[in-house]
């Protein structure tokens, strides 16, 4: 049914994408044959983009190249509600990849000149990277559904590392007591999250921070269960405490940060390319042998960070995947706009030197 | 210390979707710089060097200095110049841009505006068949095969002359769709002398092997001889070679041996393709026959009170020869004068040894002694066929009537009768005008080319037919080059 209700929204698109092509192509056999006896298939003289079929073909590609760019200010109009998304997609999708053909349709499939060639070759460049998106946005997606469970709003992932950060040092500092005096520096991440995005932070209405919320980690299927503690009621060994806040402030919060601002420092991100948590896998080893060195009773807290560093390494991933999902946007929008200011000055200097 | 989803939902910024990720700044900006690219390029392509990327192919030959000087040229601004673009054939629009042509470089006189449909010349743009933009290679006079076609399919409504039965021409393939060559309609050759390729390729030219009439090398005049000393087979007969009449008008160095009367040399042809438009000379009687069939110094070539003249004049001087040879130069007697005055006069009527041995003989009345000769300078009047373009196919491979050799006696009149120019269908043994034919043809015929319309033909620019089959007459090699020139370059 899914499926059924799926292909619903792309048949009609499809169906006049493939009307206009095998159409148009018909029509511009017909009148290369009519246009004059041919004496044989080596000398056909071809129907241009001026001749009447090559014209119209034009016409269409270059509607359906202008519609095609109206994806772009429809956004801004949303609030107007012009069609369902769906359906503009849709169309965006065929009736684009229809402009292939119907280009060569009018050009007699021909490149023409260098100006011609350049835009022909422009919107295969342009098709070719529609396409490679479709693909990306089908695979991408399911990917990152089945494989990265803590995905956050791609946006946000700078942020909800500072929070989970931030949440992890109230978290120590509840349960090991204050960080002890003497190691490393930690970042003043108040203070770069208000320079991200404003002052957001969960606080009392008197502005201190007296709540813990660790965690708020969206699991799916097993995974959903949050970590929920209160540091009342725990008690933990001092020298627990010193070990774990050590590896934080030197090897966790480096690695929990990686990729904020604060990381543009070359050595800052040397380091956490050589971090022991570079990988799931690492990671994994390094957190059995810190936990080997403390107490069991730190197991739940080591625990506790050990699934943010596994948050931290899945937001890692999921930004290659975005990267791999909305990378080509960026060329394939430049170059659309380029190709449709190119397609007016076509049309303009068509028709005077017709 | 509370945690609840609202706490968890303020852990993301709810505006976060107002502001741009690194995505959406990236694209804006590739957005940015797509525009501005494109505004740059578009304002440069308004210049005039600018417009050179609009256009399709550089110019041909004749227009070439126009390819950097603009386009404003030809191109009226947002006027059709192609008949067959969209509101291009307008009548307005067509003059518009044919007096561009003709008002400011050209001066079309005709284009057989007296045989054509005034109507049907109005609708024809200059564009329509002279293609522009196909490379400076490309000729303007190289008509495509359809803009041919175009008329010659209707003649009848394109000619002003509707009652005539014209040829309908749609390609080169079909046997319909070409006439064939209008000498293949003639019964015979309408030459008049009377020559046989066969005789004069046998060793010593006798009429039948072995016969007395073996010419050696001691039967003809001294002087004559340095032209055949190479040419002497077994028993010193002479063995002629193509070439000992038929001359190239332009020297090919090094394929000397292309004419050579030798089957096996001239089996596999010529591995080369000379550009010249390589014609053969006319024949000449005192180049290329007088050695073998010379009359004692009587001219050649006069008409019938001259030629007697010249036998009046030379007839004391011949006699006198002819007594000294006899030691009778002392006393020559009234019968040996006639006889030999008889014997000079024979040159006249004489079918063994006179000028009608070779030539038909005029009507009694006529000035002339013998038939004009019509021997044709050339055969495909409409046509430019050159060997120069054949050099790869052997003489043999489309005159083989020339070559044919037996032991009978031959009727040089018979012999003489016989067309010895290949046809239509010969040519398209090599001539195929389906590419995809031609590709699977290559295969068997490493010789096979395009049949395009003007692989032969020009425009019927309107010189003296020099070959008419209806009235056959002969043409300087002068006048058959000077058409052959024609529409040659624009």
């Amino acid at each position: 049914m899914l499926l059924v209700r799926k292909l619903k929204i792309h048949i009609g698109p499809l169906l006049l994408a493939v009307i206009l092509v095998v159409g148009l192509a018909t029509w511009q056999l017909w009148a290369s044959r009519s246009s004059g006896t041919l004496v044989s298939a080596s000398s056909l003289p071809g129907v241009s983009g001026s001749s009447l079929p090559g014209l119209v073909a034009g016409s269409i590609a270059a509607s359906i190249i202008l519609f095609e760019l109206l994806l772009w200010p429809r956004k801004r109009l949303r609030r107007f509600k012009l069609f369902p998304t769906k359906f503009w997609l849709s169309a965006h999708l065929w009736l684009g990849l229809a402009t292939g053909p119907l280009a060569f349709i009018h050009s007699g499939y021909r490149f023409g000149g260098t100006f011609s060639t350049t835009l022909m070759c422009l919107l295969l460049f342009v098709l070719a990277s529609g396409i490679y998106g479709w693909v990306m946005q089908i695979i991408i997606p399911k990917w990152m559904l089945g494989n990265l469970p803590f995905e956050t709003i791609g946006s946000q992932i700078d942020d909800v590392s500072i929070q989970s950060a931030l949440d992890a040092r109230r978290m120590l500092t509840v349960a090991l007591g204050p960080k002890p005096v003497g190691l490393t520096k930690l970042a003043n991440l108040d203070e770069i999250s208000a320079k991200m995005r404003g002052s957001s932070m969960v606080r009392d209405q008197d502005g201190q921070v007296s709540q813990i919320v660790v965690g708020a980690i969206q699991r799916r299927g097993d995974h959903r269960s949050l970590l929920k503690m209160e540091s009342a009621e725990m008690e933990f060994n001092p020298l627990d405490g010193s070990e774990v806040w050590r590896q934080y402030a030197s090897v966790i919060e480096p690695f929990l940060l990686r990729g904020i601002p604060l990381s543009k420092d070359k050595t800052n991100a040397r380091s956490n390319r050589l971090s022991p948590l570079r990988t799931p896998r690492k990671a994994n080893e390094w957190f059995g042998l810190l936990r080997e060195s403390c107490s069991l009773n730190a197991g739940t807290i080591l625990e506790s960070l050990e699934q943010l560093c596994e948050q931290r390494h899945q937001f890692n991933a999921q930004r290659r995947a975005q990267a791999w999902l909305h990378g080509w946007i960026a060329t394939h929008a430049g170059v659309s706009v380029m190709l449709g200011v190119l397609l007016i000055t076509h049309i303009i200097l068509a028709l005077k030197y017709v | 210390m509370s945690r609840n989803g609202k706490q968890r939902a303020q852990r993301i910024d709810r505006q976060y979707h107002t502001l741009a990720d690194r995505f959406i700044h990236r694209k804006r900006w590739f957005g940015v710089i797509g525009f501005f690219a494109a505004i740059a390029y578009s304002s440069w392509l308004f210049s005039s060097r600018g417009a050179l990327q609009v256009s399709t192919g550089d110019l041909s030959r004749a227009h070439f200095a126009w390819n950097k000087s603009g386009c404003e040229n030809c191109h009226l601004p947002f006027l059709p110049i192609r008949k067959e673009a969209f509101g291009g054939d307008v009548p307005e629009t067509i003059s518009q841009n044919n007096n561009t042509c003709n008002s400011t470089c050209h001066s079309v006189t005709d284009h057989f505006s007296k045989q054509t449909n005034p109507n049907v010349l109005a609708s024809e743009s200059c564009s329509s068949c002279h293609r522009e933009h196909l490379g400076s290679n490309r000729s303007l006079v190289d008509v495509a095969d359809h803009d041919c076609v175009r008329c010659h399919l209707k003649l009848e409504k394109v000619a002003v002359v509707t009652n005539k039965q014209f040829a309908t021409v749609s390609n080169f393939t079909d046997s319909n769709g070409h006439p064939v060559f209008p000498f293949e309609k003639l019964e015979k050759d309408p030459g008049t002398i009377k020559f046989s390729h066969t005789q004069h390729l046998r060793a010593g030219q006798p009429k039948k092997p072995g016969d007395r009439t073996e010419k050696h090398i001691g039967n003809i005049p001294e002087k004559y001889r340095k032209q055949y000393q190479d040419r002497l087979g077994s028993d010193d007969l002479i063995q002629l070679r193509c070439s000992d009449c038929h001359e190239r008008d332009v020297a090919l160095p090094g394929y000397e041996e292309l004419e050579s009367f030798s089957p096996v040399l001239n089996d596999g042809g010529m591995s080369v393709r000379s550009n010249s438009h390589m014609l053969y000379k006319p024949i000449e009687y005192e180049k290329h026959c007088v050695a073998c069939h010379d009359f004692g110094g009587v001219e050649h070539g006069l008409d019938r009170v001259q030629t007697q003249a010249s036998i009046d004049s030379l007839m004391p001087v011949r006699l006198l020869e002819s007594l000294k040879r006899r030691g009778l130069e002392s006393n020559p007697t009234d019968v040996e004068i006639e006889g030999h005055s008889i014997r000079l006069n024979s040159l006249l009527t004489d079918k063994a040894e006179g000028c009608i041995k070779c030539h038909s003989s005029a009507e009694e009345t006529s000035s002339s002694i013998v038939q004009a000769s019509n021997i044709a300078s050339r055969w495909l009047n409409d046509a430019t066929f050159t060997h120069g373009a054949h050099l790869m196919v052997s003489c043999k491979d489309c005159h083989s009537e020339a070559y044919v050799q037996h032991d009978r006696s031959i009727d040089s009149e018979m012999d003489a009768s016989q067309i010895m120019i290949p046809g239509i269908t010969s040519c398209r043994a090599c001539h195929i005008q389906d590419a995809q034919e031609r590709s699977s043809a290559f295969a068997n015929n490493k010789h096979v080319v395009s049949a395009d319309c003007v692989d032969c033909h020009r425009y019927h620019v309107d010189p003296p037919k020099l070959l008419n089959p209806s009235k056959m007459q002969s043409a300087s090699l002068e006048q058959v080059r000077a058409l052959l020139s024609v529409g040659k370059s624009p």
